[in-house]
Protein backbone atom coordinates (compact mmCIF):
# COMPACT_ATOMS: atom_id res chain seq x y z
CA UNK A 1 0.00 0.00 0.00
CA UNK A 2 2.87 2.34 0.80
CA UNK A 3 4.21 2.64 -2.67
CA UNK A 4 0.73 3.39 -4.03
CA UNK A 5 0.17 6.16 -1.47
CA UNK A 6 3.55 7.61 -2.25
CA UNK A 7 2.68 7.66 -5.90
CA UNK A 8 -0.80 9.04 -5.50
CA UNK A 9 -0.14 12.23 -7.41
CA UNK A 10 1.60 10.30 -10.19
CA UNK A 11 -1.34 7.92 -10.45
CA UNK A 12 -3.73 10.83 -10.70
CA UNK A 13 -1.61 12.41 -13.39
CA UNK A 14 -1.44 9.10 -15.25
CA UNK A 15 -5.23 8.71 -15.17
CA UNK A 16 -5.60 12.22 -16.49
CA UNK A 17 -3.14 11.48 -19.30
CA UNK A 18 -4.93 8.29 -20.26
CA UNK A 19 -8.24 10.13 -20.32
CA UNK A 20 -6.68 12.84 -22.51
CA UNK A 21 -5.37 10.29 -25.01
CA UNK A 22 -8.62 8.34 -25.12
CA UNK A 23 -10.79 11.48 -25.41
CA UNK A 24 -8.77 12.96 -28.23
CA UNK A 25 -8.60 9.75 -30.24
CA UNK A 26 -12.28 8.95 -29.71
CA UNK A 27 -13.23 12.51 -30.68
CA UNK A 28 -11.20 12.08 -33.88
CA UNK A 29 -12.98 8.77 -34.48
CA UNK A 30 -16.37 10.46 -34.23
CA UNK A 31 -15.54 13.65 -36.11
CA UNK A 32 -13.54 12.06 -38.93
CA UNK A 33 -14.16 8.31 -38.69
CA UNK A 34 -17.95 8.51 -38.74
CA UNK A 35 -18.16 10.55 -41.96
CA UNK A 36 -15.68 8.15 -43.57
CA UNK A 37 -17.88 5.23 -42.48
CA UNK A 38 -20.93 6.93 -43.98
CA UNK A 39 -18.97 7.60 -47.17
CA UNK A 40 -17.96 3.93 -47.37
CA UNK A 41 -21.57 2.85 -46.93
CA UNK A 42 -23.00 5.27 -49.49
CA UNK A 43 -20.38 4.58 -52.16
CA UNK A 44 -20.47 0.79 -51.83
CA UNK A 45 -21.53 -0.68 -55.20
CA UNK A 46 -25.30 -0.96 -55.36
CA UNK A 47 -25.90 1.59 -52.63
CA UNK A 48 -27.30 5.13 -52.86
CA UNK A 49 -24.19 6.78 -54.28
CA UNK A 50 -22.53 3.61 -55.55
CA UNK A 51 -19.08 4.54 -56.81
CA UNK A 52 -16.70 1.63 -57.08
CA UNK A 53 -13.43 3.59 -57.61
CA UNK A 54 -14.03 5.92 -54.66
CA UNK A 55 -15.20 3.03 -52.46
CA UNK A 56 -12.11 1.01 -53.35
CA UNK A 57 -9.67 3.85 -52.70
CA UNK A 58 -11.18 4.82 -49.34
CA UNK A 59 -11.57 1.16 -48.35
CA UNK A 60 -7.96 0.51 -49.28
CA UNK A 61 -6.69 3.42 -47.15
CA UNK A 62 -8.79 2.27 -44.21
CA UNK A 63 -7.41 -1.26 -44.50
CA UNK A 64 -3.88 0.03 -44.89
CA UNK A 65 -3.91 1.90 -41.59
CA UNK A 66 -5.77 -0.91 -39.84
CA UNK A 67 -3.23 -3.52 -40.90
CA UNK A 68 -0.39 -1.81 -39.03
CA UNK A 69 0.34 -3.40 -35.66
CA UNK A 70 -0.34 -0.48 -33.34
CA UNK A 71 3.14 -0.25 -31.86
CA UNK A 72 4.66 -0.01 -35.34
CA UNK A 73 2.16 2.65 -36.38
CA UNK A 74 3.10 4.55 -33.26
CA UNK A 75 6.77 4.56 -34.18
CA UNK A 76 6.14 5.21 -37.85
CA UNK A 77 4.11 8.29 -37.02
CA UNK A 78 6.69 9.92 -34.75
CA UNK A 79 7.72 12.48 -37.42
CA UNK A 80 4.07 13.20 -38.13
CA UNK A 81 3.32 13.75 -34.43
CA UNK A 82 6.29 16.07 -34.18
CA UNK A 83 4.96 18.04 -37.13
CA UNK A 84 1.45 18.35 -35.67
CA UNK A 85 2.10 18.99 -31.96
CA UNK A 86 5.79 19.92 -32.04
CA UNK A 87 6.98 16.96 -29.98
CA UNK A 88 7.11 13.19 -30.17
CA UNK A 89 6.79 12.67 -26.42
CA UNK A 90 3.82 12.96 -24.07
CA UNK A 91 0.09 12.31 -24.23
CA UNK A 92 -0.56 14.87 -26.97
CA UNK A 93 1.98 13.30 -29.30
CA UNK A 94 0.62 9.84 -28.56
CA UNK A 95 -2.88 11.16 -29.26
CA UNK A 96 -1.88 11.87 -32.84
CA UNK A 97 -1.05 8.25 -33.60
CA UNK A 98 -3.96 7.01 -31.50
CA UNK A 99 -6.27 9.23 -33.57
CA UNK A 100 -4.81 7.96 -36.82
CA UNK A 101 -5.57 4.41 -35.66
CA UNK A 102 -9.01 5.24 -34.21
CA UNK A 103 -10.39 6.91 -37.34
CA UNK A 104 -10.38 3.85 -39.66
CA UNK A 105 -11.25 1.58 -36.72
CA UNK A 106 -14.51 3.39 -36.05
CA UNK A 107 -15.15 4.06 -39.76
CA UNK A 108 -15.47 0.31 -40.40
CA UNK A 109 -17.75 -0.15 -37.39
CA UNK A 110 -19.95 2.70 -38.64
CA UNK A 111 -20.07 1.19 -42.12
CA UNK A 112 -21.05 -2.16 -40.65
CA UNK A 113 -23.88 -0.79 -38.52
CA UNK A 114 -25.25 1.12 -41.53
CA UNK A 115 -25.24 -2.10 -43.55
CA UNK A 116 -27.51 -3.67 -40.94
CA UNK A 117 -30.31 -1.21 -41.73
CA UNK A 118 -33.03 -2.98 -43.74
CA UNK A 119 -32.82 -1.81 -47.36
CA UNK A 120 -36.56 -1.20 -47.52
CA UNK A 121 -36.41 1.57 -44.94
CA UNK A 122 -33.89 3.49 -47.02
CA UNK A 123 -35.93 2.78 -50.12
CA UNK A 124 -39.07 4.22 -48.52
CA UNK A 125 -37.15 7.44 -47.86
CA UNK A 126 -35.90 7.55 -51.46
CA UNK A 127 -39.47 7.01 -52.70
CA UNK A 128 -40.65 9.95 -50.59
CA UNK A 129 -38.28 12.29 -52.44
CA UNK A 130 -35.93 12.86 -49.50
CA UNK A 131 -32.55 14.40 -50.28
CA UNK A 132 -29.28 12.69 -49.41
CA UNK A 133 -28.89 14.96 -46.38
CA UNK A 134 -32.30 13.92 -45.02
CA UNK A 135 -31.57 10.27 -45.68
CA UNK A 136 -28.21 10.42 -43.90
CA UNK A 137 -29.41 12.34 -40.86
CA UNK A 138 -33.04 11.23 -40.72
CA UNK A 139 -32.71 7.58 -41.71
CA UNK A 140 -29.15 6.23 -41.58
CA UNK A 141 -27.97 7.86 -38.36
CA UNK A 142 -31.34 7.33 -36.70
CA UNK A 143 -31.78 3.67 -37.62
CA UNK A 144 -28.16 2.79 -36.86
CA UNK A 145 -28.09 4.65 -33.54
CA UNK A 146 -27.79 1.59 -31.28
CA UNK A 147 -25.08 0.11 -33.51
CA UNK A 148 -23.19 3.40 -33.65
CA UNK A 149 -23.18 3.60 -29.85
CA UNK A 150 -22.09 -0.04 -29.46
CA UNK A 151 -19.33 0.59 -31.99
CA UNK A 152 -18.25 3.64 -30.06
CA UNK A 153 -18.11 1.57 -26.87
CA UNK A 154 -15.86 -0.97 -28.57
CA UNK A 155 -13.69 1.86 -29.88
CA UNK A 156 -13.30 3.53 -26.48
CA UNK A 157 -12.37 0.24 -24.82
CA UNK A 158 -9.88 -0.66 -27.54
CA UNK A 159 -8.27 2.73 -27.28
CA UNK A 160 -7.98 2.58 -23.51
CA UNK A 161 -5.82 -0.45 -24.11
CA UNK A 162 -4.01 1.11 -27.10
CA UNK A 163 -3.26 4.18 -24.99
CA UNK A 164 -1.53 1.92 -22.47
CA UNK A 165 0.68 0.68 -25.30
CA UNK A 166 1.33 4.26 -26.35
CA UNK A 167 2.63 4.88 -22.86
CA UNK A 168 5.61 2.66 -23.51
CA UNK A 169 7.02 5.04 -26.13
CA UNK A 170 6.73 8.09 -23.93
CA UNK A 171 3.03 8.80 -24.16
CA UNK A 172 2.49 8.81 -20.43
CA UNK A 173 -0.69 7.50 -18.86
CA UNK A 174 -1.54 4.39 -16.87
CA UNK A 175 0.37 2.09 -19.21
CA UNK A 176 3.52 4.16 -18.82
CA UNK A 177 3.20 4.05 -15.04
CA UNK A 178 2.72 0.29 -15.07
CA UNK A 179 5.83 -0.17 -17.20
CA UNK A 180 8.07 2.22 -15.25
CA UNK A 181 7.15 1.11 -11.74
CA UNK A 182 5.47 -2.24 -12.12
CA UNK A 183 7.75 -3.75 -14.73
CA UNK A 184 11.09 -1.95 -14.59
CA UNK A 185 11.16 -1.63 -10.78
CA UNK A 186 9.35 -4.87 -9.97
CA UNK A 187 6.78 -2.96 -7.95
CA UNK A 188 3.86 -5.39 -8.02
CA UNK A 189 1.58 -3.12 -6.04
CA UNK A 190 1.75 -0.38 -8.65
CA UNK A 191 1.24 -2.92 -11.42
CA UNK A 192 -1.87 -4.26 -9.69
CA UNK A 193 -3.16 -0.74 -9.08
CA UNK A 194 -2.74 0.12 -12.76
CA UNK A 195 -4.56 -3.00 -13.85
CA UNK A 196 -7.40 -2.33 -11.42
CA UNK A 197 -7.75 1.21 -12.73
CA UNK A 198 -7.88 -0.04 -16.33
CA UNK A 199 -10.40 -2.76 -15.45
CA UNK A 200 -12.64 -0.24 -13.71
CA UNK A 201 -12.43 2.14 -16.66
CA UNK A 202 -13.33 -0.57 -19.15
CA UNK A 203 -16.19 -1.85 -17.01
CA UNK A 204 -17.63 1.64 -16.60
CA UNK A 205 -17.43 2.35 -20.33
CA UNK A 206 -19.00 -0.98 -21.23
CA UNK A 207 -21.79 -0.54 -18.73
CA UNK A 208 -22.57 2.98 -19.89
CA UNK A 209 -22.33 1.97 -23.55
CA UNK A 210 -24.64 -1.02 -23.20
CA UNK A 211 -27.11 1.04 -21.23
CA UNK A 212 -27.16 3.84 -23.83
CA UNK A 213 -27.46 1.42 -26.76
CA UNK A 214 -30.40 -0.36 -25.14
CA UNK A 215 -32.13 2.93 -24.40
CA UNK A 216 -31.72 4.10 -27.99
CA UNK A 217 -32.95 0.86 -29.52
CA UNK A 218 -36.71 1.01 -30.12
CA UNK A 219 -36.85 -2.12 -32.25
CA UNK A 220 -37.67 -4.25 -29.21
CA UNK B 1 -52.58 10.03 -64.30
CA UNK B 2 -50.06 7.19 -64.60
CA UNK B 3 -48.70 6.17 -67.96
CA UNK B 4 -46.06 3.54 -68.49
CA UNK B 5 -45.09 3.47 -72.15
CA UNK B 6 -43.26 0.45 -73.47
CA UNK B 7 -41.28 0.12 -70.23
CA UNK B 8 -39.00 -2.85 -69.80
CA UNK B 9 -36.51 -3.98 -67.20
CA UNK B 10 -33.58 -6.31 -67.64
CA UNK B 11 -31.30 -7.55 -64.89
CA UNK B 12 -27.88 -8.99 -65.26
CA UNK B 13 -27.68 -12.33 -63.51
CA UNK B 14 -24.15 -13.63 -63.73
CA UNK B 15 -23.34 -13.26 -67.42
CA UNK B 16 -26.92 -13.42 -68.68
CA UNK B 17 -29.56 -10.75 -69.02
CA UNK B 18 -32.94 -11.65 -67.60
CA UNK B 19 -36.16 -9.89 -68.57
CA UNK B 20 -38.06 -8.96 -65.40
CA UNK B 21 -40.49 -6.89 -67.43
CA UNK B 22 -40.75 -7.12 -71.21
CA UNK B 23 -41.86 -4.00 -73.07
CA UNK B 24 -45.22 -3.21 -71.47
CA UNK B 25 -47.62 -0.28 -71.47
CA UNK B 26 -50.21 0.66 -68.91
CA UNK B 27 -52.37 3.71 -68.51
CA UNK B 28 -54.28 4.55 -65.33
CA UNK B 29 -56.90 7.32 -65.38
CA UNK B 30 -57.20 9.81 -62.55
CA UNK B 31 -59.15 8.48 -59.59
CA UNK B 32 -58.94 4.83 -60.63
CA UNK B 33 -57.63 1.92 -58.60
CA UNK B 34 -55.47 -0.18 -60.85
CA UNK B 35 -54.60 -3.64 -59.61
CA UNK B 36 -51.76 -5.74 -60.94
CA UNK B 37 -52.08 -9.40 -60.18
CA UNK B 38 -49.93 -12.39 -60.95
CA UNK B 39 -47.76 -15.05 -59.42
CA UNK B 40 -44.41 -14.40 -57.78
CA UNK B 41 -41.79 -13.52 -60.35
CA UNK B 42 -44.32 -12.26 -62.90
CA UNK B 43 -42.67 -8.82 -62.78
CA UNK B 44 -45.55 -7.00 -61.11
CA UNK B 45 -43.52 -5.40 -58.32
CA UNK B 46 -40.86 -4.35 -60.80
CA UNK B 47 -43.54 -2.75 -62.98
CA UNK B 48 -44.97 -0.87 -59.99
CA UNK B 49 -41.55 0.27 -58.84
CA UNK B 50 -40.89 1.72 -62.27
CA UNK B 51 -43.82 4.11 -61.75
CA UNK B 52 -41.71 6.21 -59.34
CA UNK B 53 -38.39 5.13 -60.81
CA UNK B 54 -37.31 3.19 -57.70
CA UNK B 55 -36.56 0.77 -60.49
CA UNK B 56 -35.05 2.54 -63.48
CA UNK B 57 -36.58 1.14 -66.69
CA UNK B 58 -34.06 -0.29 -69.15
CA UNK B 59 -36.19 1.31 -71.87
CA UNK B 60 -39.49 3.16 -72.14
CA UNK B 61 -41.05 6.23 -70.56
CA UNK B 62 -42.95 6.90 -67.36
CA UNK B 63 -45.43 9.76 -67.04
CA UNK B 64 -47.14 10.88 -63.83
CA UNK B 65 -49.81 13.56 -64.22
CA UNK B 66 -48.43 14.52 -67.61
CA UNK B 67 -44.85 14.90 -66.40
CA UNK B 68 -42.26 12.58 -67.86
CA UNK B 69 -40.32 11.21 -64.87
CA UNK B 70 -37.81 9.45 -67.09
CA UNK B 71 -36.72 12.86 -68.44
CA UNK B 72 -36.05 14.54 -65.08
CA UNK B 73 -32.75 15.26 -63.35
CA UNK B 74 -32.12 14.04 -59.79
CA UNK B 75 -33.48 17.16 -58.07
CA UNK B 76 -36.60 17.31 -60.23
CA UNK B 77 -37.23 13.62 -59.64
CA UNK B 78 -37.08 14.12 -55.85
CA UNK B 79 -39.58 16.94 -56.24
CA UNK B 80 -41.88 14.76 -58.36
CA UNK B 81 -41.67 11.84 -55.95
CA UNK B 82 -43.16 13.99 -53.20
CA UNK B 83 -46.50 13.76 -54.96
CA UNK B 84 -46.23 9.99 -55.33
CA UNK B 85 -46.90 8.13 -52.08
CA UNK B 86 -45.81 4.54 -51.62
CA UNK B 87 -46.54 1.75 -49.16
CA UNK B 88 -44.82 -1.60 -48.85
CA UNK B 89 -45.46 -5.15 -47.72
CA UNK B 90 -43.15 -4.80 -44.74
CA UNK B 91 -44.20 -1.22 -43.94
CA UNK B 92 -40.59 0.09 -43.94
CA UNK B 93 -41.15 2.44 -41.04
CA UNK B 94 -38.23 4.02 -39.18
CA UNK B 95 -37.97 1.70 -36.19
CA UNK B 96 -36.18 4.12 -33.87
CA UNK B 97 -38.67 6.94 -34.45
CA UNK B 98 -42.19 7.43 -33.18
CA UNK B 99 -45.20 7.16 -35.48
CA UNK B 100 -45.47 10.94 -35.54
CA UNK B 101 -41.77 11.28 -36.44
CA UNK B 102 -42.22 8.73 -39.23
CA UNK B 103 -44.93 10.84 -40.81
CA UNK B 104 -43.00 14.03 -40.14
CA UNK B 105 -39.93 12.69 -41.93
CA UNK B 106 -41.50 12.97 -45.38
CA UNK B 107 -42.73 16.48 -44.57
CA UNK B 108 -39.22 17.50 -43.53
CA UNK B 109 -37.94 15.94 -46.74
CA UNK B 110 -40.34 18.23 -48.61
CA UNK B 111 -39.10 21.25 -46.59
CA UNK B 112 -42.49 21.93 -45.00
CA UNK B 113 -42.11 24.52 -42.20
CA UNK B 114 -42.16 23.15 -38.66
CA UNK B 115 -45.55 24.52 -37.56
CA UNK B 116 -47.38 23.16 -40.58
CA UNK B 117 -45.60 19.84 -40.15
CA UNK B 118 -47.02 19.28 -36.68
CA UNK B 119 -50.54 20.04 -37.87
CA UNK B 120 -50.24 17.82 -40.93
CA UNK B 121 -48.85 14.91 -38.87
CA UNK B 122 -51.90 15.10 -36.61
CA UNK B 123 -54.27 15.26 -39.58
CA UNK B 124 -52.70 12.26 -41.28
CA UNK B 125 -52.68 10.09 -38.17
CA UNK B 126 -56.29 11.15 -37.63
CA UNK B 127 -57.23 9.97 -41.13
CA UNK B 128 -55.93 6.47 -40.40
CA UNK B 129 -57.42 6.48 -36.89
CA UNK B 130 -54.13 6.38 -35.01
CA UNK B 131 -53.94 9.83 -33.45
CA UNK B 132 -53.57 8.19 -30.04
CA UNK B 133 -50.48 6.24 -31.17
CA UNK B 134 -48.51 9.32 -32.25
CA UNK B 135 -45.86 8.96 -29.56
CA UNK B 136 -45.50 5.18 -29.80
CA UNK B 137 -42.81 3.33 -31.70
CA UNK B 138 -43.63 0.98 -34.61
CA UNK B 139 -42.56 -2.09 -32.58
CA UNK B 140 -45.39 -1.36 -30.16
CA UNK B 141 -48.03 -1.60 -32.91
CA UNK B 142 -49.76 -4.49 -34.68
CA UNK B 143 -49.09 -5.19 -38.36
CA UNK B 144 -52.29 -3.49 -39.45
CA UNK B 145 -51.52 -0.43 -37.36
CA UNK B 146 -48.01 -0.23 -38.82
CA UNK B 147 -49.45 -0.30 -42.32
CA UNK B 148 -51.86 2.47 -41.35
CA UNK B 149 -48.92 4.59 -40.12
CA UNK B 150 -47.25 3.87 -43.46
CA UNK B 151 -50.43 5.04 -45.23
CA UNK B 152 -50.44 8.21 -43.10
CA UNK B 153 -46.82 8.79 -44.10
CA UNK B 154 -47.60 8.21 -47.77
CA UNK B 155 -50.46 10.73 -47.59
CA UNK B 156 -48.57 13.47 -45.77
CA UNK B 157 -47.48 15.39 -48.85
CA UNK B 158 -50.95 15.20 -50.47
CA UNK B 159 -49.92 12.82 -53.23
CA UNK B 160 -51.77 12.49 -56.51
CA UNK B 161 -50.76 8.88 -56.78
CA UNK B 162 -50.37 6.09 -54.24
CA UNK B 163 -48.30 3.04 -55.13
CA UNK B 164 -48.99 -0.08 -53.05
CA UNK B 165 -46.54 -2.97 -53.19
CA UNK B 166 -48.30 -6.03 -51.71
CA UNK B 167 -49.67 -3.90 -48.85
CA UNK B 168 -51.76 -6.66 -47.28
CA UNK B 169 -49.61 -9.72 -47.94
CA UNK B 170 -48.25 -9.83 -44.39
CA UNK B 171 -51.66 -9.31 -42.78
CA UNK B 172 -54.51 -11.57 -41.69
CA UNK B 173 -57.81 -11.48 -43.64
CA UNK B 174 -59.65 -9.21 -41.20
CA UNK B 175 -56.82 -6.67 -41.04
CA UNK B 176 -56.48 -6.91 -44.81
CA UNK B 177 -60.09 -5.83 -45.14
CA UNK B 178 -59.59 -2.83 -42.87
CA UNK B 179 -56.53 -1.71 -44.84
CA UNK B 180 -58.49 -2.06 -48.09
CA UNK B 181 -61.23 0.10 -46.60
CA UNK B 182 -58.68 2.80 -45.78
CA UNK B 183 -57.30 2.67 -49.31
CA UNK B 184 -60.83 2.92 -50.71
CA UNK B 185 -61.55 5.89 -48.47
CA UNK B 186 -58.35 7.65 -49.52
CA UNK B 187 -59.16 7.06 -53.17
CA UNK B 188 -62.71 8.38 -52.74
CA UNK B 189 -62.12 11.32 -50.40
CA UNK B 190 -58.81 12.63 -51.69
CA UNK B 191 -59.09 11.52 -55.34
CA UNK B 192 -55.79 9.70 -55.06
CA UNK B 193 -55.10 7.42 -58.01
CA UNK B 194 -53.93 4.04 -56.73
CA UNK B 195 -51.78 1.40 -58.34
CA UNK B 196 -51.65 -1.79 -56.30
CA UNK B 197 -49.71 -5.00 -56.71
CA UNK B 198 -51.02 -8.15 -55.10
CA UNK B 199 -51.03 -11.88 -55.54
CA UNK B 200 -54.33 -12.18 -53.65
CA UNK B 201 -57.22 -12.27 -56.09
CA UNK B 202 -59.72 -11.40 -53.35
CA UNK B 203 -57.83 -8.19 -52.62
CA UNK B 204 -57.82 -7.19 -56.28
CA UNK B 205 -61.50 -8.00 -56.74
CA UNK B 206 -62.53 -6.15 -53.60
CA UNK B 207 -60.64 -2.95 -54.30
CA UNK B 208 -59.70 -2.42 -57.91
CA UNK B 209 -61.57 -0.69 -60.69
CA UNK B 210 -59.17 -2.24 -63.20
CA UNK B 211 -57.09 -5.35 -62.89
CA UNK B 212 -54.09 -6.08 -65.07
CA UNK B 213 -53.03 -9.71 -65.18
CA UNK B 214 -49.29 -10.19 -65.44
CA UNK B 215 -47.49 -13.29 -66.52
CA UNK B 216 -43.91 -13.78 -67.60
CA UNK B 217 -43.01 -10.08 -67.47
CA UNK B 218 -45.93 -8.79 -69.57
CA UNK B 219 -49.52 -7.71 -68.99
CA UNK B 220 -51.54 -10.44 -70.65
CA UNK B 221 -54.92 -8.81 -70.15
CA UNK B 222 -56.65 -5.87 -68.54
CA UNK B 223 -60.05 -6.40 -66.89
CA UNK B 224 -62.47 -3.63 -65.96
CA UNK B 225 -65.02 -3.74 -63.17
CA UNK B 226 -67.39 -1.47 -65.09
CA UNK B 227 -67.37 -3.92 -68.01
CA UNK B 228 -68.35 -7.27 -66.46
CA UNK B 229 -69.36 -8.47 -69.90
CA UNK B 230 -65.70 -8.70 -70.86
CA UNK B 231 -64.63 -12.08 -69.60
CA UNK B 232 -61.03 -13.09 -69.04
CA UNK B 233 -59.69 -14.72 -72.18
CA UNK B 234 -56.22 -15.93 -71.32
CA UNK B 235 -56.09 -19.28 -69.52
CA UNK B 236 -54.31 -17.61 -66.63
CA UNK B 237 -56.91 -14.85 -66.36
CA UNK B 238 -59.70 -17.41 -66.48
CA UNK B 239 -58.47 -19.58 -63.70
CA UNK B 240 -57.57 -16.57 -61.57
CA UNK B 241 -61.12 -15.35 -61.80
CA UNK B 242 -63.39 -18.34 -61.92
CA UNK B 243 -62.11 -20.30 -58.99
CA UNK B 244 -63.38 -19.90 -55.49
CA UNK B 245 -60.75 -21.90 -53.75
CA UNK B 246 -57.12 -21.26 -54.11
CA UNK B 247 -56.00 -24.89 -53.97
CA UNK B 248 -57.94 -25.59 -57.15
CA UNK B 249 -56.05 -22.75 -58.78
CA UNK B 250 -52.82 -24.48 -58.12
CA UNK B 251 -54.27 -27.82 -59.13
CA UNK B 252 -55.40 -26.52 -62.50
CA UNK B 253 -52.17 -24.68 -62.96
CA UNK B 254 -50.37 -27.98 -62.50
CA UNK B 255 -52.61 -29.70 -65.03
CA UNK B 256 -52.00 -27.07 -67.66
CA UNK B 257 -48.33 -27.69 -67.61
CA UNK B 258 -48.66 -31.43 -68.04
Amino acid sequence: MNSILALQSEIEKAIEQTLTMVSISVAAAIIIGMPIGILLFLTAPGNLKGNRPLYSVVGYLVNLVRSFPFLILLVALIPFSRMIVGTAIGPLAASVSLSVAAIPFYARLVEQSLRDIPKGIIEAAVASGASLRHIVFGVLLSEARPGLVSGLTVTIISFISYSAAAGTVGGGGIGDLAIRYGYQRFDTEVMVACIVILVVMVQLVQWAGSFAAARLDKRK
Amino acid sequence: MITLREVSKQYKVGRDWVDAVKPTSLHVEKGQIQGIIGFSGAGKSTLLRMANLLELPTAGEVYIDGQELTGLNAGELREARRSIGMIFQHYNLLSNETCAANVEFVLKAANVPSKQRKRRVEECLEIVGLADKARQYPAQLSGGQKQRVAIARALANNPKVLLCDEPTSALDPVTTLSILEFLEKINREFQVTIMLVTHEIQVAKRLCSQIAVMEGGVITEQLDRSRPDIEPVTPFGKFLFDTTNSSSVWYRRGEQHE
